[in-house]
């Protein structure tokens, strides 16, 4: 008795359960109807291409008038590139401040404006200068190599998440308008969130760089500025121990000291046998053309990376980049022919942002390995100078 | 007719020392006759015979008729296989192979019982023949490479001769790397009239012929890919896409013929406007006249032709065309999503921030396209385009018109413009007050009672579709 009572209250339990599901299917197909029609009609409402552009075109001279860096937008990407590089040559003389001697070449730097044709002449004979006093600095310059470059990178996910955003904004709507499967619309969201997390990541690194140049900062007693792209004068640096400066005209008086027979004597030595004398006392004269021959060879080395590196941008930036910038091109005309949708068209985008963050890693491997090549070279002046090679 | 012609001499001494068929005599071999390039894409006068038997010549869409020699009672022809570059459109020129100057080729036109003489001279990189479908002719003058003949070597000439034995609508093309051949655009047409009068075939003012083509060609691009089997991006009537493809002129109560092949590699639905047609002939010649029946479309399958017959006796710009509406479209993505319903409010200006030249389309229907007219991909027709008289007309591939005109002089094949609508004949704004749109009750689903739904000014909304499909609810119950 008991089987068949619960056998009938199973069947009426079923029996009820598909009636139950009935009713939301259909209850669901009204609303989605009601939904469908209203969509329609809210298209039509909203007025079509003409309307949109009108708001695309507001937005745009809105967002032009309040830019902070006006050529900063990722249509110009290509532009930015440029102006990352002046911003850490910008900031390359941040690291000359740290020689009292060379901060007169750096007043002089800094009093040109970015765009003066003058001043990559400038800054050359101001980088002649720097190398000299890299020797000292070269923490500090990588720091700030390091901060510039986080912050670019963190700039650059901010923008793409913010495309990521766009894309899964349209696939939502989309979605609720039945024209997206669902799992298309959760993909869009998870590549949100993948590069949510990404620029997450580069945040908490664009912090520990800050905080790596707050600490110079600290020690100098001045405000840390929020970005490395501050407006000139440059902040003041930390001075490095008294012992460690190098000036040139110090470093001329130096040169002058050293007797001219000693300085080429050492050379000529360096070069018929840098090796003598190894296995004997090894007495102060016999040991310093091996430390000059030492730093030659780093010198070398860090010219070849330098090559390198310098190879690796050159590519990216100078055929990388405009090469990604018509294959966007080419893909808005497609989307003009509609003979691709907007979803591929942001995704392109993303691709390209992508492509773009390798070209921000490239150029920081560049100026990274210049900074080295640079310390090398005033590694071997230095050398040179103390120990009477003749120049 | 803007032909020119070139120095053939080199060539006709490699012609001279090549062997064809057995069956061709060696005077044939002895002279070839200068080839004719043609230059121009437009349609060409229709080319009266000044030898041989008479007859009335036809008219091909955006083509021309190949000229003729008589040889001793022979008709004697020139084609010249070779890379040519089609106008398919102002502005979108293709890449493609095809005969004389053009793809299609030239038009073949012969008398029944005409004994034919064809010269096929292949300056293609690759072997090539010419199968000519459809006609009674010799095993070895039927053109299939390897089975019938050896390939025609690249440089060289062959010579096919054969006697014209049935009237009616043929066509031509290579048998010899087909798929490829075919995608690059060799085919062309032949017509075959009557010596005599014909019980089942009748005398018509106009004769029309034209084929179906279809190219894959990506935008951008000009050469089709040859590899593409079903999923073609444009198509074509003689190789032209519409806007390119020109009108058919009538007069008035004209009798018109259209003959149409196809060589595309699907059937095609051929409608038109206004009027009700006869198809009077198959692949096979004319059909028996007790077969015949009235209609508006005929369906023109793989391989086919068919030629059909009506009286104009409408006035207007009729439209002519697939009825296939993607074929009535050139290139287009297929894998686009439908943007239909999707708000971009606040969306728009998001997008333009990251891809500055954006523009909102689909969200309405795809007809904004034709009016924002944005810059494409080079050597590229707009999927949909075309100017009307009162705006876009929105098609592309193969569409076109027939122009019927009470003043269209006989024998005048000229576009006479736009039809001017007679007061009063053309649909337009209705400014009277609009009755409330009343909603259709709702079947009885036995599942509960439906509630129409109401819009925001109260009213009842319209309800016309009811599709249930899936979904998360219960889309997947049961499986």
């Amino acid at each position: 008795m008991g089987i068949i009572f619960i056998h009938r209250a199973g069947r009426v339990l079923y029996v009820c359960a598909v009636f139950f599901l009935l009713a939301v299917a259909a209850l669901s197909v009204q609303a989605r109807e009601s939904d469908w029609q209203g969509a329609n009609r809210a298209v039509d409402e909203a007025g079509g291409w003409k309307a949109y552009l009108r708001e695309s075109q507001a937005a745009q001279a809105t967002s032009q008038a309040t830019a902070f860096w006006p050529d900063r937008s990722s249509a110009h990407r290509a532009k930015t590139w440029q102006d990352f590089s002046q911003l850490l040559e910008h900031w390359l003389t941040v690291a000359m401040n740290t020689q009292p001697g060379l901060r007169r070449a750096t007043d002089s730097l800094t009093s040109i404006a970015a765009s003066d044709t003058a001043w990559l002449t400038t800054s050359e004979s101001a980088r002649t200068i720097l190398a000299q006093g890299l020797r000292v600095s070269r923490p500090l310059v990588e720091e700030v190599i390091s901060w510039v470059y986080a912050q670019e990178v963190h700039q650059h996910l901010l923008e793409r998440e913010d495309l990521a955003d766009v894309a899964w904004e349209l696939a939502r709507r989309m979605h609720a308008v039945g024209n997206l499967p669902l799992q298309e619309e959760r993909e869009a969201r998870l590549h949100l969130l993948e590069i949510r997390a990404a620029r997450q990541k580069a945040e908490a690194r664009l912090l520990q760089a800050r905080e790596a140049i707050a600490q110079h900062a600290r020690s100098a007693g001045v405000a840390v500025p929020t970005r490395a792209s501050a407006v000139l004068p440059l902040p003041p640096v930390p001075k490095p121990p008294a012992d460690q400066r190098i000036e040139p005209d110090a470093m001329g008086r130096v040169i002058a000291l050293i007797p001219r027979e000693r300085r080429l004597g050492a050379s000529r030595r360096a070069m018929q046998n840098p090796n003598e004398n190894q296995g004997e006392g090894r007495g102060l004269s016999s040991v310093q053309p091996y430390a000059l021959l030492q730093a030659y060879a780093a010198l070398a080395h860090a010219e070849q990376q330098l090559r390198l590196a310098t190879d690796r941008a050159q590519l990216l930036v100078e055929e990388g980049l405009p090469a990604r910038q018509t294959i966007s091109e080419e893909h808005l005309l497609a989307y003009n022919g509609m003979l691709i949708g907007t979803p591929k068209l942001l995704k392109d985008r993303d691709q390209a942002m992508g492509f773009e963050l390798e070209v921000l890693e490239a150029l920081r491997d560049y100026w990274l390995a210049r900074s080295r090549r640079d310390h090398q070279q005033a590694t071997v002046l230095f050398e040179e100078i103390f120990w009477g090679v003749a120049r | 007719m803007s032909q020119t012609r070139r120095s053939f001499l080199s060539l006709a001494a490699l012609g001279s020392a090549t062997l064809a068929a057995s069956t061709v005599g060696r005077s044939a071999l002895a002279r070839l006759p200068e080839p004719v390039i043609q230059s121009s894409a437009q349609t060409q006068a229709p080319v009266e015979p000044n030898a041989g038997r008479p007859y009335r010549p036809v008219v091909t869409l955006n083509g021309w008729t190949l000229p003729f020699r008589m040889n001793q009672g022979v008709k004697e022809f020139h084609l010249v296989a070779e890379p040519v570059v089609r106008e398919m459109t102002p502005g979108f020129h293709a890449h493609l192979w095809g005969y004389n100057g053009q793809s299609p080729g030239p038009t073949i036109e012969v008398v029944e019982g005409d004994k034919v003489r064809i010269f096929v001279t292949n300056r293609l990189p690759e072997h090539t023949s010419i199968h000519w479908h459809g006609q009674r002719l010799p095993n070895g003058m039927d053109g299939v490479v390897g089975l019938n003949q050896p390939g025609i070597p690249p440089g060289k000439t062959f010579v096919y001769e054969f006697t014209a034995r049935r009237p009616g609508t043929f066509m031509y093309h290579p048998h010899a790397d087909e798929m490829t051949q075919m995608a690059m655009g060799m085919m062309g047409f032949w017509v075959t009239h009557p010596k005599a009068k014909h019980p089942l075939i009748d005398d018509v003012d106009r004769d029309f012929c034209f084929l179906l083509s279809a190219y894959d060609i990506e935008p951008g691009s000009a050469t089709p890919q040859i590899m593409t089997m079903l999923d073609f991006n444009l198509w074509s009537w003689n190789s032209r896409i519409f806007p390119g493809i020109d009108s058919l002129n009538v007069r008035l109560n004209d009798r018109v013929r259209i003959r149409v092949g196809n060589l595309t590699m699907t059937n095609h639905p051929i409608h038109l406007h206004g009027h009700e047609f006869e198809v009077t002939g198959t692949d096979g010649g004319p059909t028996p006249k007790g077969s015949r029946w009235m209609e508006v479309t005929t369906d023109i399958a793989v391989g086919q032709m068919r030629q059909i017959e009506f009286l104009a006796d409408e006035e207007g710009d009729w439209a002519f065309h697939c009825h296939k509406s993607h074929h009535t479209m050139n290139a287009m993505g297929h894998d686009v999503p439908t943007m239909i319903g999707v708000d971009h409010r606040g969306l728009a200006a998001r997008i333009t921030r990251h891809i500055p030249d954006y523009m909102v389309m689909g969200e309405r229907g795809m007809a904004d396209m034709a009016e924002m007219e944005m810059p494409l991909p080079a050597n590229t027709a707009p999927m949909m385009t075309g100017e009307g008289p009162y705006g876009s007309v929105e098609m592309g591939g193969m569409f076109s018109m027939v122009k019927v005109r009470r003043d269209q002089k006989p024998g005048d094949y000229s576009d006479p413009g736009w039809y001017a609508q007679p007061p009063g004949t053309q649909a337009a704004l209705y400014t009277g007050l609009l009755p409330a749109v009343r909603q259709a009750p709702a079947p009885d689903s036995g599942h509960g009672a439906h509630t129409p739904s109401k819009g925001p000014s109260g009213q009842v909304d319209p309800v016309e579709v009811r599709v249930r499909k899936p979904n998360h609810s219960g889309g997947h119950h049961g499986h």
